[in-house]
C-alpha cells in the first residue's frame, strides 16, 4: 500500500490569534486555515532564504507554463464575469489595502 | 530643481510604468489599443515588487468575490510576466522585495509629505524618478493634477492612458 505524501497538523493557539487569523482569511480571500497556514510558512522560509528546503527560490524561477499571449487570453477569459462597474471599486479598495499594510498608511 | 531628459540606452523607446488600474484593464481585455501595444508591440515596460503585490491583491479580492482560483490567475499572471519586454525590478523572491519596501516606509512617508501625493503612488514615482520611466496612470485625482509641478522638480513625465497610447 502506497505511503501518504501528506501529513496532518494540529495546532494550539489561544483565541485572539484565531480570531485574527478568522478575520484574516475574509479579508485576504484564503477558502481556510490550512491555506492561509500553508502559504504563511512557505513565505517564512522564503524570508529566512531557507529556498533550498522549498525546492529553490520560488518567486525568481518564475518558470512559465503558458506564452505570455496565450496567458492573457487565458484570464481575460475567467475574469470575464467580473462587472465593469465593480472593476475601479475592487482595485481601488485593494490599493488602499496594499498601502496600509505595507507602506503604514493611515 | 533641474529637469531631466527622458531617455533610455539602447532602445527608441522609453520604459513606462503602468499603474494598476491600467494593468487590471490590460488582464481583463478592456482596452484592445493597450493589449495590442503592450503584448504585440511589446512596448517596453517596469513593474516592481510592490506593483506585482497591487496586482495580485486585486486578483485576490476578484478570486475571493467571483469564486475564481486565485492560484490560476497568479500563475497566469507570471507567465504574462515572462514577456521579454517587461523589466522585473526585483532582485530578490517577492517576499524579500516585500520587506524592502516596508524598510523604506518612512522614506515615502516623507515624499508624500513633501511632494502633497498619496503615499500609495509614492512607489510609483520613485520609480519613474529611478528608472528615467513614463509614468502612465487613471489618477487624475492627485497625480496627474499634480504631474507638472512634479515634472518640473524632478523630470518625472506623466501621462494618462489616452495620450501614451496616442505617443507610442
Amino acid at each position: 500500500m502506497a505511503k501518504s505524501k501528506s501529513v496532518l497538523w494540529t495546532i494550539k493557539v489561544d483565541k485572539a490569534f484565531d480570531n485574527a487569523v478568522q478575520k484574516t482569511l475574509s479579508l485576504l480571500g484564503y477558502k481556510s486555515k490550512a491555506e492561509l497556514t500553508r502559504e504563511a510558512i512557505r513565505e517564512f522560509l522564503i524570508r529566512r532564504k531557507l529556498f533550498s528546503l522549498l525546492g529553490g527560490e520560488p518567486s525568481l524561477d518564475i518558470s512559465p507554463k503558458l506564452p505570455p499571449k496565450d496567458a492573457l487570453t487565458e484570464i481575460q477569459k475567467i475574469l470575464s464575469d467580473i462587472p465593469t462597474e465593480k472593476i475601479d471599486e475592487e482595485v481601488n479598495a485593494a490599493r488602499e489595502e496594499v498601502a496600509k499594510e505595507l507602506l503604514g498608511e493611515d | 530643481m533641474k529637469s531631466r531628459r527622458i531617455s533610455s540606452n539602447t532602445e527608441s523607446r522609453v520604459s513606462a510604468i503602468l499603474d494598476c488600474n491600467i494593468w487590471i484593464q490590460l488582464l481583463l481585455g478592456k482596452n484592445n489599443l493597450l493589449q495590442q501595444k503592450i503584448i504585440i508591440q511589446k512596448y517596453p515596460l517596469i513593474i516592481t515588487s510592490y506593483g506585482i503585490v497591487e496586482i495580485l491583491r486585486v486578483l485576490k479580492r476578484f478570486a475571493s468575490q467571483w469564486k475564481k482560483n486565485y492560484f490560476d490567475l497568479e500563475e497566469k499572471f507570471w507567465d504574462i510576466l515572462n514577456l521579454e519586454s517587461i523589466q522585473k525590478e526585483f532582485q530578490a523572491p517577492i517576499s524579500e522585495s516585500l520587506l524592502n519596501e516596508i524598510k523604506r516606509a518612512p522614506e515615502y512617508r516623507l515624499i508624500a509629505e513633501a511632494l502633497n501625493l498619496e503615499i500609495k503612488d509614492v512607489p510609483y514615482i520613485v520609480t519613474a524618478y529611478q528608472f528615467k520611466a513614463i509614468l502612465v496612470t487613471t489618477d487624475d485625482r492627485t497625480i496627474i493634477s499634480k504631474r507638472q509641478d512634479l515634472n518640473k522638480r524632478l523630470g518625472i513625465i506623466i501621462k494618462s492612458l489616452n495620450e501614451f497610447l496616442e505617443i507610442i
